[in-house]
């Protein structure tokens, strides 16, 4: 801190002592920012700091303003004698400070305010003070390897036109300090190769550096490889830059599983894989058929229905068990049709009427009041987390208090009441109490778009806001709407967005791959909202397609899509894995027998059991995190010697069963275990090693047993690889 | 409708058996024509019960199996030709009682059964030609699967009766291709309830699977279902609602498929669509209050007190307003019937505005602000709206107003409303349908309370009783107007007892609730009759987490009203030893030892359990045979009723029986008078003031009473009254500044219970204002 403050004997000072008037917005502010009174742990806190209370991280000048003037009668600003002022004595410890020394005596910081204070302590002007603009220069760094150093320099441009650098009050923290380390005196470290992105915050403006450290080695060559669409050109265009090689495409087994399970939510067949390895015609080409095949069939609706049920929240603890049904079946129809993405997100939005007749409506039934439905809808369509900015302006984005309750003014008439059948409820528009009060005026907020955006229509001043909110939502210009979708496909895809967290865009978390992100964007709006040509572009690309396995450049490779990452089954995809492999259906109450997990309406049938354990949500919030695909020891110990598994396997209809009594030679068999398990046929050695085991006992059945319960812990098949 | 109980007599019977009960109808329905083996299923069915039905249709017994007697009972039924397509109520009759009522669909289709297992596609049951009907059931998780033929272009009307029709099945209908894809699907049709019909035109020729399940994959007893296959005309729109009861009306039946809409006349609360054999007819309100149609032009328009107003909103966003005379400081009943009907798709907002424009009171577009619970206790749900509206001073004329709360509109928006003056009052709903009483013993009739205003006692009586049945109880105290009170009156229960050997006999009861206004006028109101109820079990979920039970399905068109029967003698019959009116003084407590005389063996009950409709803060516990019931200091004085049943019998065959109800008047221990006429005191003088002190029996305690708010220089000693004294003396003295004036002072009384449970309880009562005239 003092080497810090030593530092910025640098433009503050001048400027303090310059011809310059010096004001609160302009010179003070910045200060009390830097030391640190503004932040979170200090007087930036909900209820402040021993009784003094700033807006978090200076959100709030005017508000911080009349706080040290003129909170406790007066008494943090001695006009008799400026020196001797509270809000000098306290940083500098002059009088006891619980937060310490924050300004040393004397030093440029001191002199700035207590020169500010001799001047009267003038606000200064909201508009000509106002920090418009910050620049950063370099606006990216390149550096050759880990080891290298570079500093950066901010300049911030004022109201006025004036322009002044800050890089010694700006704020700079890097979001993988492991690759790009932030040094005093805004230097930054190359640690090891990657990327990173720095955040440069300066009064409530910031910017995004990225940062990328080359691998060193020598003797990189780009191997080109096929490309099946303008992903792969975008992708192998950034890994040639970064010196990263693309692992070859998986095998053909190993494409059928992966892509089964991620459109359909079901492995393969032992039909479907011998006939797709036995399929002539190049790779490409037979991919791109699979893919059309699986899209066409039931099992890949219900495998998006349960995606979209986790984000819509559908759930009988919020909607009864009759609308959940009925907002699964809204759900699967519009996937059915294919109904446009805009078009769905419409009819939700702007849903009214009996949520029995109009399951769309549930929506609206599970957040209920318009701050929860706001959020939802931020988080859910535009990637956007506004919960920060409902008590203060968001610290590390441009989003605001004000712009927290506009958005949600939007959904201030929408009122429910019971329906006519029980468990029914009757979304309407409310006459009365239909506004949306801002907690610290008090006055009434109009709704008013989150960013601008060309042909937004004007907002109506009565009546229903969200018809207005819809067409600036779903409009092709929208900046936010279809990058948030097809960034959180992709993650379906590659199990990681381009942005990541994919519910969470902000210009400090910028996406991987800029370019690619944009070009699946237009491409999915040129496209109408197609999602399934969306899905159809990812699935067929060959970046999709690649293996898990990584080559010497691009093994520390896991933001560029070089080669694809084992994910674990999700809970439904594992409990539906394992029907297939062991023949055994579980049972669930009140569901048609035939029902598979997939096709579950919510997290309350078969609640507390396998499905819970292995990570499904509850659908208690809108976060794609509520969904765990982790591994933990209470999973391991269920696959090991959980009932559910033995039982499985064990069934008296089961596939073990019915190939021991049907005859099943030794060969098919094992064919028949490896293809149900792992979607693809043993190796000789797999092959030579299961026969020996199989013939080693008197039971033949009990060893078959067990050499399944083998092949359904292992990591081929828990994961879809 | 006609009547269906005729009273008539049966033969005396000493059989001592549980009433019939009937669950299934085996089919559901009929074509109509036809002549069918229908087997009732249930418990309890004794060979020779008769049928009790309006069915056009001669009923002959067969016999019965041996070992399905008593569950199965078959009838070969012989329908008209030319009968009406509907739902008949169907019931029985026997010695040991009357059964509930299912109802029996007739169709014009050729019928068929349902045959497992068409869980799939793969095991659809084919369908060789339509049209058809099918009679099905589900179990819990089913879902039935038909094949059907269709030609390109074909266009076919596909409708399940459900819960129309009594069952407890919510029913979805989805097509399919012959590829397995999905081509329409339909889950609640407005106006036919949950249940559904789909208007579907096969794209081309070829084999289609129609599915149908319930909608939750729910288990439900009451779990069978028509589907009907075929082309006929329907409407879904009908105007007017309702209409005077015997008066004539054309009424309007429009939408659908229908390409003009078209006249017909309402029957027994239905109304048919002419010509058409296909669906159900549509219900129709009969009212007993005159009705007119909405006048054309733009409005508003004369609402005449009294008379129902039939309106519609015919376009989105339209709003139907009216001119309503009021008189200022009157209170008015204005009552909107829509949706709730079940015939309209108007989600009605009613909203009273003044003539100047300024809104006066609204309703739906919240809870229900009294009647939250008040009909049913299954769940939460829309009524339609009313209105108490008090006319402010000045105020002669108010604006009603009738818009659908989400702005839409069209021939289906139709409504009833009206407005009539009147104080707060009450509406009354049985909860029971039917009720078998049991010769020599108890059985109970609940009545459920909406309260429109009313907040006072109700008192339930039993019309047209026949000699030898008596009822008690029938209390429904105050409700206390509180929104924290744990307790709402909005329930009461009578007990209908036979005295020993009085002829078993079916008769039509008809129950009404009496009230005394604040103005000290009489209202009376009728119970209405559900008809019949079908339970649907449970929801769970956010909304009505604390209720496992859907709204039940009840016939209110059957137009019934109690139809009762002595049935044969209960298994024992249970006895409280008390008078049937008890007085009880605030705070303490009375004991009712009960006794149960076995009428076939069955053991003695260990316990009883007690019901207390409105009653409020009592402690009640029970042991060797005596309940001991604890009033408070918090239970309000009043009346209400003590209803004890057991269970008798073993597990399998158990029954519950009731003794009849003990109404309880909760009493003040004591009442403090105040002097009969004012107080002389003179300044520098003496005065002792007297008044009358009454207690209740058994109230022993002493009575203190304490002057307060003295006027400046006036002292009085506080009067201690003993028990046996019917006056206090409290001895006054005046100082020589004593001011002049006639002084309102306070006699405050206070005493200690009797019997406290933790020792002396303090008893205050209300202080009594006294005169104290100072003059010289």
């Amino acid at each position: 801190m003092r080497f810090l403050i030593s530092f910025l004997l640098g433009s503050l000072l001048l400027a303090a002592q310059s011809s310059e008037q010096i004001t609160f917005l302009k010179d003070i502010m910045p200060i009390m920012n830097k030391v640190g009174c503004t932040s979170g742990p200090c007087h930036g806190a909900a209820k402040g700091k021993n009784g003094f209370k700033l807006s978090l991280r200076g959100y709030d000048p005017l508000f911080d303003y009349e706080a040290l003037l003129y909170d406790v009668a007066g008494r943090r600003f001695n006009r008799a004698d400026p020196a001797r002022s509270l809000l000098l004595a306290k940083p500098t410890m002059q009088v006891p400070h619980g937060g310490g020394v924050r300004i040393e005596l004397g030093s440029a910081y001191y002199k700035a305010i207590l020169n500010w204070l001799s001047k009267g302590a003038p606000f200064g002007d909201p508009v000509r003070d106002k920090v418009v603009k910050l620049e950063v220069q370099p606006a990216e760094l390149f550096f050759d390897g880990p080891g290298t150093k570079q500093k950066i320099a901010t300049k911030a441009h004022y109201g006025d036109g004036s322009m002044r650098d800050v890089t010694a009050e700006a704020n700079i923290s890097s979001n993988t300090p492991d690759t790009a380390e932030v040094a005093a005196g805004a230097q930054i470290d190359a640690k090891r190769k990657g990327e990173a992105a720095l955040l440069v915050r300066y009064e409530g403006k910031f910017v995004t550096v990225p940062v990328t450290v080359l691998n060193p080695k020598q003797g990189f060559t780009f191997t080109a490889l096929a490309q099946h669409n303008y992903i792969d050109q975008l992708i192998d265009a950034k890994l040639k830059r970064l010196k990263i090689q693309p692992s070859r495409a998986a095998s053909d087994a190993e494409f059928l599983r992966r892509v089964s399970l991620d459109l359909t939510g079901l492995p393969p067949s032992p039909k479907e894989i011998r006939e797709f390895l036995a399929e002539p015609g190049d790779a490409k080409t037979k991919r791109a058929r699979a893919v059309d095949r699986l899209m066409k069939r039931p099992a890949y609706l219900d495998q998006w229905t349960v995606k979209w049920g986790d984000l819509l929240q559908n759930s009988r603890r919020y909607l009864g068990d009759k609308a959940t049904w009925g907002f699964r079946e809204w759900i699967r129809d519009s996937l059915a049709a294919n109904k446009p993405y805009d078009k769905m997100v419409r009819e939700l939005l702007t849903s009214r009427g009996s949520a029995y007749e109009n399951p769309a409506a549930n929506y609206f039934r599970v957040t209920r009041d318009p701050k929860p439905s706001m959020e939802k809808t931020s988080q859910v369509f535009l990637g956007v987390r506004m919960v920060c900015a409902q008590c203060h302006d968001h610290p590390f984005e441009q989003w605001t208090q004000n712009q927290y309750y506009q958005l949600a003014a939007f959904f201030a008439a929408v009122g429910l009441k019971a329906g006519y059948e029980t468990g029914d409820e009757i979304l309407f528009l409310k006459r009365d109490d239909n506004i949306v009060k801002h907690p610290k005026t008090g006055s009434t907020v109009k709704p008013q778009y989150l960013v601008a955006s060309i042909g937004a229509p004007p907002i109506p001043e009565q009546g229903d806001h969200r018809e207005a909110l819809v067409q600036w939502l779903t409009s092709k210009n929208n900046p936010f709407f279809a990058k948030a979708i097809v960034n959180r496909m992709w993650s379906y895809f590659f199990g990681k967005g381009i942005i990541d967290p994919v519910d969470d865009i902000r210009a400090s978390n910028p996406p991987s791959n800029e370019p690619l992100l944009a070009a699946l964007t237009r491409d999915f709006t040129d496209h109408d909202f197609d999602l399934n040509h969306l899905v159809r572009t990812i699935a067929t690309s060959r970046a999709y397609q690649a293996s898990i396995e990584s080559n010497e450049w691009n093994e520390d490779d896991h933001t560029n899509f070089s080669h694809q990452s084992p994910r674990r089954l999700t809970a439904e995809q594992l409990l539906d894995a394992l029907e297939l492999a062991t023949g055994s259906r579980p049972k669930f109450a009140e569901v048609p027998e035939d029902t598979r997990a997939q096709q579950l309406p919510d997290p309350h049938v078969g609640k507390d059991g396998f499905l819970d354990l292995f990570g499904r949500p509850q659908r208690e919030s809108a976060c794609e995190c509520e969904r765990r695909v982790d591994l933990s020891l209470p999973q391991a110990l269920n696959l090991v010697n959980g009932g559910d598994i033995a039982a499985s396997i064990a069934d008296p209809k089961g596939r073990i069963s019915k190939m021991i009594t049907t005859g099943q030679t030794d060969k098919e068999l094992l064919e028949e275990m490896y293809l149900t398990t792992l979607g693809r046929l043993p190796t000789p050695g797999e092959y030579d090693k299961a026969v020996t085991f199989l013939r080693g006992g008197a039971s033949r059945a009990a060893r078959a047993q067990d050499l399944l319960w083998a092949l359904v812990n292992s990591k081929a098949f828990l994961f879809n690889r | 409708m006609t009547r269906l109980i005729p009273v008539f007599l049966l033969a005396s019977a000493a059989l001592i058996a549980a009433p019939p009960v009937l669950n299934t109808l085996e089919p559901g329905g009929a074509q109509r024509g036809k002549a069918l083996t229908l087997t009732l299923i249930g418990a309890n069915l004794p060979e020779g019960a008769k049928i009790v039905s309006n069915l056009p249709a001669t009923f002959t017994p067969l016999s019965v199996p041996p070992e399905t007697a008593g569950k199965r009972l078959p009838f070969l039924v012989e329908i008209q030709p030319g009968a009406p397509v509907g739902l008949y109520p169907v019931r029985i009759e026997s010695p040991n009682g009357i059964s509930n009522i299912l109802l029996f669909s007739l169709g014009s289709y050729p019928e068929m059964r349902e045959m497992e297992k068409n869980d799939t596609m793969e095991t659809a049951q084919p369908l060789k030609a339509l049209p058809i009907t099918i009679n099905g059931t589900f179990r819990a998780g089913d879902r039935d699967f038909f094949k059907v033929y269709g030609k390109g272009g074909e266009h076919r009307i596909f409708e399940v009766e459900a819960r129309r029709m009594g069952s407890a099945i919510d029913p979805a209908l989805n097509i399919y291709d012959s590829n397995g894809k999905l081509l329409i699907r339909i889950e609640d049709t407005p106006t036919l309830g949950v249940d559904c019909r789909l208007d579907f035109t096969f794209p081309q020729e070829g084999n289609y699977y129609v599915e149908v399940h319930d909608a939750r994959f729910s288990d439900q007893a009451a779990n069978f279902y028509r589907l009907k296959m075929g082309f006929y005309s329907y409407a879904d729109a009908v105007f007017p609602l309702g209409w005077t009861r015997d008066k004539p009306i054309d009424v309007e039946l429009s939408g659908g498929n229908l390409t003009a809409p078209v006249k017909a006349k309402p029957t027994h609360g239905m109304v048919s669509l002419p010509n058409s054999e296909g669906t159900l007819p549509i219900p129709f309100v009969l009212s007993d209050s005159p009705e007119t149609l909405e006048p054309a032009g733009a409005g508003p328009h004369i609402l005449k007190p009294g008379t129902v107003m039939n309106g519609r909103l015919l376009k989105p966003g339209e709003i139907d307003k009216y001119r309503l005379a009021v008189k200022p400081g009157e209170t008015y009943m204005i009552d909107l019937g829509a949706r709730g009907l079940g015939t309209s798709r108007l989600d009605a907002l009613l909203t009273i505005y003044d003539s100047k424009g300024e809104k006066l009171d609204s309703a739906g577009d919240q809870p229900p602000k009294q009647a939250v619970n008040a009909t049913f206790v299954a769940g939460d749900f829309s009524t339609d709206p009313f209105l108490l509206l008090k006319a402010p001073p000045g105020v002669t004329e108010v604006i009603v107003a009738v818009e659908d709360l989400n702005q839409d509109g069209g021939p289906a928006y139709a409504y009833r409303l009206s407005a009539r003056q009147q104080q707060p009052g009450f509406e009354l709903t049985l909860a029971t349908p039917f009720v078998n009483i049991p010769a020599g013993g108890s059985n109970i009739v609940t009545v459920n309370v909406e309260r429109r205003g009313f907040n006072g006692d109700v008192f339930l009586k039993v019309e047209n009783l026949p000699p030898g049945i008596e009822a008690a109880g029938g209390s429904v105290p105050a409700e206390v107007v509180d929104i924290d009170a744990r307790t709402a009156s909005r329930r009461g229960v009578i007990t209908l007892t036979a005295k020993h050997g009085v002829k078993a006999q079916s008769v039509n009861l008809t129950v009404w609730g009496e009230a005394t206004l604040p103005d000290g006028s009489k209202m009376r109101r009728k119970a209405t009759a559900p008809g019949m109820t079908t339970n649907v079990r449970g929801n769970f979920g956010f909304v009505d987490s604390s209720r496992r039970n859907v709204r039940p399905f009840q016939a209110f068109w059957l137009g019934l009203d109690l139809p009762a029967a002595v049935s044969g003698e209960p298994p024992g019959v249970l006895t409280v030893n008390s008078p049937p009116r008890v007085r009880i003084v605030q705070g303490m407590k009375y004991e009712f030892p009960w006794s149960f005389a076995s009428k076939t063996g069955v053991p003695s009950p260990r316990t009883v359990a007690f019901d207390t409709p409105g009653g409020r803060d009592l402690r009640i516990s029970e042991k060797d045979k005596v309940l001991t019931m604890n009033t408070t200091l918090g239970t309000t004085p009043g009346i209400f009723d003590v209803i004890l049943s057991a269970r008798t019998g073993a597990a399998m065959r158990e029954e519950i029986v009731y003794a009849p109800a003990i109404t309880v008047e909760v009493v003040q221990g004591y009442h403090v008078e105040a002097p009969k006429q004012a107080t002389p005191l003179k300044p520098g003088g003496k005065v002792e003031l007297v008044g009358g002190v009454s207690r209740e029996a058994g109230f022993t305690s002493p009575i203190t009473i304490a002057p307060d708010a003295l006027p400046l220089a006036v002292t009085c000693v506080s009067a201690e009254v003993p028990d046996g004294a019917k006056e206090y003396r409290i001895a006054c003295e005046a100082g020589p500044d004593a001011p002049a004036g006639d002084h309102k002072i306070l006699l405050n009384p206070s005493s200690i219970l009797p019997e406290g449970e933790k020792g002396k309880v303090p008893y205050k009562i209300g202080a009594v204002e006294a005169s104290l005239v100072v003059a010289k």
